[in-house]
């Protein structure tokens, strides 16, 4: 079965690059611009991993707590993951590469 | 203590009448004073608004004197507040004198008793003058303190508006098919975002030298609607990409105003930049120009995102778009409009906005100052519309970055030219003048002879035999100014476009080719 992915990042081509990235390693994408937008589509699908740039200007905090701490979530950011507060999700640091984001997600 | 308030003395002295007299003393020579009845009062005011303490030695028990010292040594930094002390002549009691209870401190200042009007008023002046100097210091500190904040948020919002450019030209570059060649979509956008990158350096600089008066302005007298040809060429690609409609209000008559065009150019460019940008797909724009009341109006109004009213006052602020959650999606600084307003500001021009609120479209209205003489021709800043001729051409590369060198020389001998590459000045110098080129492309910054030098050996050596350019990453008119003087006929700012090389190639026709050499 393919595995679903839902992609939340608000700069446009960098939207395109990840959604590229992952339809080439044969995940089914969906990906929106906003955690708003992400909420609706959580409604209507279950994804097995959700990409959230936590970055977002909306703000992201309450997005992301809003899963649970087993979930696979992916967190891209402009900040070094050593200065994360939490530990919690798999974090990656813009710019990355491909083979980086695919890593991500063998772990998961 | 604020900026604005005067320090003033503040005088303890128990016995008698002297607090009154002296205080009266003061104000005659305008010396701002109040009287404390005793100095623990004082000490609260050490650190906030004293400008002096004036104390007869009566006031100075050995308790209140270990008090006092104790305050003095918890003030701020920048704080030393003077202390004058009115010795009294003779004191009944044996208790130790003030004057080695304050050990090492040493702004204070002993004044022996009958103390002479001129000596107290001197002696209050020089420390309130002293107090002054600290006041200076500790708002400088503030100022300070307030930059390094500033610089702070300045590097964060820059390392989020270069990451996600970046993050997409690293992962488009990596899809390339089976043979490992890109296709034409994502070269297109690494192009875009390079470009993008390359316009928000382009305006950081600028805005850096707007703001540090390092920027100059070759002013004269143009027609302003010539400048929105310019314009309108380098934004067109970005209104055809966005489906956006632009319309062009021209006047009947030309307005003449006494501006530095390629400035002008810039100013018109960011506005419909920013107008196209925040348009969505099937939007339009509306570019006005006009004469009112002694001023050329250019008018911007789009149908776009809008502005909501708590943000119309800071948009132009930099940084302004950063802080917005829709300029931030659209990769915006708030760099722009910022350097707009600055550039205006060097023309006598200004610039505002008006948005009946988000999602109701925006207008920006530009205005410069009418010039009284008539507009003389705008000289073209560049010859983006020249085509090549096709022919070929033996070109030396001398550039010490591997990387620009090798896809300089790539893109060239695509074009169908012999072209020679060395990594540094001293080579530079041999090949050109044993080879004799049609067109020597030379980075200043080089090891060995730096750019300039080799431009001015080669035309020693040369004459004007060889067509010389500059290409640099210091694209200010200064800089090319530098270049034309050192022996080069072009000067060309990085990343070079193919279509700049283009240009110079269609520009210096093709002299003696011989065939590829390296």
């Amino acid at each position: 079965m393919v595995p679903t992915v839902l992609v939340v990042e608000s700069y446009p081509d960098l939207r395109a690059g990840i959604v590229d990235a992952l339809q080439r390693n044969h995940f089914d994408c969906d990906a929106v611009a906003t955690p708003n937008a992400a909420t609706l589509k959580l409604r209507e699908h279950d994804y097995a991993y959700v990409v959230i740039d936590v970055d977002s200007p909306e703000g992201t905090d309450e997005f992301v707590s809003s899963f649970d701490a087993g979930a696979n979530v992916i967190l891209i950011s402009d900040a070094d993951p050593r200065d994360a507060r939490t530990n919690t999700f798999a974090m990656l640091r813009k710019p990355f590469s491909r083979d980086e984001l695919m890593a991500q997600f063998r772990r998961g | 203590m604020s900026s604005g308030d005067a320090p003033r003395v503040l005088i303890v002295a128990p016995i008698g009448r002297d607090a009154q007299l002296m205080c009266t003393h003061l104000k005659a020579a305008g010396i701002p004073c109040e009287v404390r009845p005793n100095v623990d009062t004082v000490c609260n005011e050490v650190n906030d608004g004293a400008g002096a303490l004036l104390f007869t030695e009566e006031a100075l028990s050995p308790e209140v004197t270990a008090r006092l010292a104790r305050i003095l040594d918890q003030q701020e930094p920048w704080s030393d507040v003077p202390l004058i002390i009115l010795m009294g002549e003779h004191l009944l009691d044996e208790r130790p004198r003030p004057m080695h209870a304050f050990g090492r401190r040493t702004n204070i200042t002993f004044v022996d008793r009958p103390v002479r009007i001129k000596s107290l008023v001197s002696a209050a002046q020089s420390a309130l003058r002293a107090r002054e100097r600290q006041y200076q210091i500790r708002d400088l500190m503030q100022t300070l303190e307030d930059r390094v904040h500033e610089r702070d948020r300045f590097l964060a919002i820059l390392g989020h508006e270069l990451r996600n450019p970046l993050g997409a030209i690293l992962l488009a570059s990596q899809m390339t098919d089976d043979d490992g060649k890109l296709d034409g979509e994502h070269a297109d956008l690494i192009e875009r975002q390079s470009k993008h990158l390359t316009r928000l350096v382009n305006d950081l600089l600028d805005l850096s030298r707007v703001v540090s008066g390092k920027i100059v302005l070759k002013k004269q007298v143009i027609d302003l609607t010539q400048v929105l040809n310019q314009s309108m060429e380098t934004v067109q690609q970005a209104a055809q990409r966005q489906s956006v409609t632009v319309e062009i209000r021209r006047p009947t008559g030309p307005l003449p105003v006494d501006v530095d065009p390629v400035r002008a150019d810039q100013i018109v460019t960011n506005v419909l930049t920013n107008a196209i940008k925040y348009t969505p797909e099937g939007g339009h724009v509306v570019v006005t120009f006009a004469e009112e009341e002694g001023q050329a109006v250019v008018r911007v109004k789009d149908d776009g995102v809008g502005i909501a009213p708590d943000r119309i006052g800071t948009i132009f602020e930099l940084f302004a778009q950063a802080e917005n959650a829709i300029g931030r999606a659209q990769g915006g600084m708030g760099i722009g409009l910022a350097l707009v307003r600055n550039l205006l500001h060097l023309h006598d021009g200004t610039i505002s906005a008006t948005s009946d609120g988000v999602g109701h479209g925006s207008e920006f209205t530009v205005t410069f100052p009418l010039a009284t003489q008539p507009a003389a021709p705008v000289v073209q800043h560049s010859a983006r519309l020249v085509k090549n001729d096709g022919q070929p051409r033996r070109i030396v590369i001398v550039e010490d970055n591997e990387d620009v060198r090798e896809l300089l020389r790539l893109k060239l001998r695509r074009l169908g030219h012999a072209v020679d590459a060395v990594a540094d000045g001293l080579e530079g110098v041999r090949t050109i003048v044993e080879i004799k080129p049609d067109l020597a492309l030379v980075d200043i910054g080089l090891p060995g002879l730096d750019g300039y030098e080799v431009a001015t050996q080669v035309r020693h050596s040369l004459g004007d035999g060889v067509v010389l350019v500059a290409v640099s990453g210091f694209g200010q008119p200064e800089d090319k100014r530098k270049a034309l003087d050192a022996g080069f006929n072009e000067h060309i700012t990085k990343p070079a476009d193919v279509s700049d090389i283009e240009n110079l190639l269609a520009r210096f026709p093709p002299k003696n080719v011989t065939g590829e050499v390296s």
